[in-house]
């Protein structure tokens, strides 16, 4: 190990080489009277060359590629980007679960996130229901950045399968029960739980009453 | 002789002709590229070695560093992250089989611009700014020794973190010193790169004039990390991270006087940063590499600042954030603002090449919180973590899953079969004897260790956790995948009880990291179950669990056979005009491919003959290692400049 024989290679010989010679090895061989001669020789052919490429320029209509403008070659992106949407009274929004709306309530405003369900692995033959396999199941609902009054309450929240009403049973984080409102700033979590047939869903929340402001969409597997 | 110098001065009078003419041409053309313009089909074509593209057509790239991905976490969609997974694949090429080249961040982001091999100082992410003592092994040839051109520490092969240093000496060049011999720009660019730190933080960087080093002077080696600090997490206002960042741990860019706001910046200034940059031809660097913030990067799963999901109020403004969710879900914010930006700059149209990439796999599991779900396809032991410390290229046209680990982390075994060494993957994800230091059965000399950057076989821990009486499920959000079938004891656990099925659910993280409720992106249960794997209630309500240590018999992490050879399979992402959109290469590749790439693309061997006279330094100079080839640059006639294009209003 260690150095010998021909000296490393070092970024200080790189940039002395560079400086020194304004170029590579390959680029400035030889020393003295003969570089002088080709250099003045080059000098006039630089000029020429450079009158050139200023004729050129000025004749052509070289592209001016200015900024903004994405080429038309590339796919458009075909995913939703920015991923946080609003919702409302006046403009409800159908989600996936595991998306962030941004809820705007008549006196307050709350971030929301649905996740689930989350099954048992060793899905148990819970119930049967015209011959629909059914399986326990927990949604995970995050209401973060409150402000202003956001009401809670478990009668807010309705699964609905297939077509159906699914009872939820609805609580706090380790079944503690829900506060009556959202606390401005800090994050309150909440569970769904209930027994749910195999098919599409959705998680419904109406935190004012009457129709739902936003729903996530989910999906249950059960093979 | 004499007709060899005649040819040479031939070639020096045509080569000076082009030089000073490309020269003139800013004089008289805004629009060309005036560093660049050298390329422009005045020479012989320089000499090929499987690079899929002529060189000089890319005149301009783009390096995007993430953090800490194994592929099956990056491009299955399994961390939320659709536009990395499939909005940026489908716009140009997918390398499925791109290899980090060790463990932990900073030796992949040096080995990147350098070529060197991993040591352990810098596998430890160099907790002390100290100077790497050593000399460079000179001897022999590229042919005849393995370590040809590669730094040798002063303290032997596998010496301890701490004893080696971390910053490379002035004998050791980088691709950025061969772009200054080539006259070719270049510029670093970290986001929240010299932003003021929280009272009382220790300061990330020393500032753009040190290259973004931790500290303004490099330390002795040996010295103390109180000494010579060097943060490697975030603050609320301050994200950046040294260790992702190559600039100041090189002595030959820190001496070259290149310190300067011209090629180390902020990413979002307003004056030096990214998108101003971006605005035209003569402002876009050739080379620019591009390091987010240990939020944007992914590497945090809960930043401890702005993770950009608020967007922005002007191209260098981000808002407020409305949630503080890391890993792939802010990289994607990220990428889904800084990626338009650059594909609507002239500099992406004149042959530009966007990279993607990451510095070094991560098992696709939650058990380190670094991804949101567990695989569904890769089950969580030490077989499938052993990926994430693998290794990949392609020698002679052949992948081969091998890389030369280097004089300073070589590989052994004793005679049981035992790795000895954490080698260049650093044992990053296994779990090893814990008897391995000052190991005397069998013997082996003092110091031996084959410990790494993976944890010990775990010991009894005691978790908060909760559930009523009469239920088998246990809320617990510190379970992880890798937990199964450890013994569960506590209040309200019936004797005989052990940790079955974990669940894992993703939530959105509503508060900064270490900020209390809130700060986590997965919520975890587990049910419980007896010796035969039989739900369990409890028998009263749950306030913690305790889980018992586990033996080298039952956890599913240990592993004392098998060596962790490199940085394991991240994948990569790579956009030009030359690449046509949706290709996929299975073509083994990692970071001494992408160096070598790179000083192909470039062209530097004019300038700097590198190892192998064909300009590649370091581990670039590996005979017959393929740089990315016609797999990648499937479109090798390109699309013209002035093809039509869509307005983008960022």
């Amino acid at each position: 190990m260690g150095s010998s024989g021909q000296p490393p290679l070092t970024a200080d010989a790189l940039r002395t080489a560079s400086s020194a010679r304004g170029g590579s090895r390959a680029f400035w061989p030889g020393s003295g009277r003969r570089r002088r001669i080709v250099v003045a020789g080059l000098a006039v052919l630089l000029i020429a060359v450079a009158a050139g490429v200023i004729s050129l320029t000025r004749g052509s209509s070289a592209p001016q590629l200015k900024y903004g403008l994405i080429p038309d070659w590339l796919p458009k992106p075909t995913v939703p980007v920015g991923r946080i949407v609003q919702a409302s009274a006046a403009h409800r929004w159908l989600a996936i679960e595991g998306d962030t709306v941004s809820v705007r309530l008549a006196r307050g405003r709350v971030m929301a996130t649905v996740v689930g369900p989350a099954l048992p692995s060793n899905i148990p033959q819970a119930a049967q229901e015209d011959d629909v396999e059914t399986s326990p199941g927990t949604f995970t609902v995050t209401l973060a950045s409150a402000s202003g009054v956001v009401p809670l309450g478990a009668h807010a929240f309705t699964i609905i399968e297939n077509g159906h009403i699914l009872r939820a049973r609805v609580s706090g984080i380790g079944g503690r029960p829900l506060p009556a409102r959202v606390t401005p700033g800090g994050p309150v979590t909440l569970t769904l739980k209930a027994v749910l047939p195999e098919g599409d869903g959705s998680v419904r929340w109406a935190p004012a009453g009457g129709a739902p402001i936003v729903a996530w969409e989910f999906h249950v597997e059960l093979d | 002789m004499k007709a060899n110098r005649a040819g040479r001065s031939a070639r020096f009078a045509i080569a000076a002709a082009a030089v000073l003419s490309a020269a003139a041409i800013p004089i008289v053309s805004a629009s060309a590229s005036p560093r660049l313009s050298h390329h422009r089909g005045h020479f012989r074509a320089p000499r090929r070695d499987g690079v899929g593209i002529r060189p000089g057509k890319i005149k301009h790239v783009w390096l995007i560093v993430l953090e800490n991905k194994a592929y099956d976490a990056t491009f299955t969609g399994l961390n939320n992250n659709t536009y990395l997974w499939q909005t940026l694949p489908s716009q140009g090429a997918l390398l499925k089989n791109y290899y980090g080249t060790g463990h932990s961040s900073l030796d992949n982001y040096l080995s990147l611009v350098s070529g060197q091999a991993p040591e352990p100082d810098d596998q430890d992410d160099c907790p002390a700014y100290t100077a790497f003592a050593g000399s460079v092994d000179m001897s022999g040839s590229l042919w005849s020794n393995p370590n040809y051109g590669q730094m040798t520490s002063a303290a032997g092969p596998n010496a301890a973190p701490g004893a080696n240093g971390c910053v490379y000496p002035a004998s050791v060049p980088t691709l950025l010193n061969q772009l200054d011999a080539a006259h070719l720009s270049w510029k670093g660019y970290a986001q929240d790169l010299g932003n003021p730190d929280p009272t009382g933080s220790a300061a990330h960087d020393a500032g753009t004039q040190y290259c973004g080093a931790p500290d303004a002077t490099v330390g002795p080696t040996g010295a103390s990390g109180t000494d010579y600090p060097n943060p490697s997490s975030a603050d609320a206002t301050d994200q950046y991270v040294a260790k992702h960042f190559p600039f100041g741990w090189f002595e030959s860019i820190l001496q070259s006087g290149d310190c300067d706001p011209a090629h180390v910046a902020n990413l979002f200034d307003p004056t030096n940063g990214l998108y101003h940059d971006l605005q035209s031809l003569s402002t876009t660097p050739a080379f620019s590499f591009i390091t987010p913030n240990n939020c944007s990067d992914g590497h945090d799963a809960v930043c401890h600042g702005n993770n950009l999901s608020g967007g922005f109020a002007d191209p260098n403004t981000p808002n407020a954030p409305v949630n503080y969710t890391g890993g792939l879900y802010s990289a994607d914010l990220f990428l889904e603002h800084v990626i338009p930006e650059i594909e609507a700059s002239p500099a992406f149209r004149d042959g530009g090449l966007i990279d993607i990439t990451f510095d070094e796999a991560y098992p696709p599991f939650t058990y380190s919180s670094d991804s949101f779900a567990n695989s569904t396809t890769e089950p969580p032991n030490a077989a499938t973590s052993l990926i994430s410390d693998s290794a990949g290229e392609n020698l002679f046209g052949h992948n081969v899953n091998w890389e030369p680990t280097g004089p300073n982390t070589p590989l052994a075994k004793n005679a049981a079969g035992d790795e000895l060494y954490p080698g260049p993957g650093y044992n990053e994800y296994l779990d090893r004897p814990s008897n391995c230091v000052a190991q005397t059965v069998p013997s082996q000399p003092a110091g031996t260790c084959i410990l790494g950057g993976g944890s010990l076989v775990p010991g009894a821990a005691t978790e908060t956790a909760s559930a009523a009486a009469g239920t088998s499920t246990i809320d617990d959000n510190s379970i992880v995948a890798t937990d199964v079938g450890r013994p569960a004891a506590g209040t309200g656990i019936p004797a005989g009880a052990f940790v079955g099925q974990v669940t894992d659910t993703p939530v959105t993280a509503t508060a900064p990291n270490g900020s209390g409720p809130g700060d986590l992106v997965d919520t975890g249960s587990f049910t419980l179950v007896d010796g035969s794997g039989d739900p369990l209630d409890t028998t009263g309500a749950v306030t913690s669990v305790t889980l018992g240590a586990r033996t080298p018999a039952t956890d599913p992490l240990y592993d004392a056979t098998d060596a962790t050879t490199g940085g394991g399979v991240t994948g990569s992402v790579l956009i030009s005009p030359y690449i046509r959109p949706g290709t996929v290469s299975t073509r083994y590749y990692n970071h001494y491919s992408w160096l070598r790439t790179m000083e192909d693309l470039f062209d530097v061997a004019r300038y700097s003959p590198g190892l192998d006279g064909q300009g590649h330094i370091g581990y670039a100079a590996q005979p017959g290692l393929a740089p990315f080839g016609r797999d990648v640059f499937t479109n090798p006639k390109g699309h013209p400049m002035n093809a039509p294009g869509y307005h983008w209003h960022g």
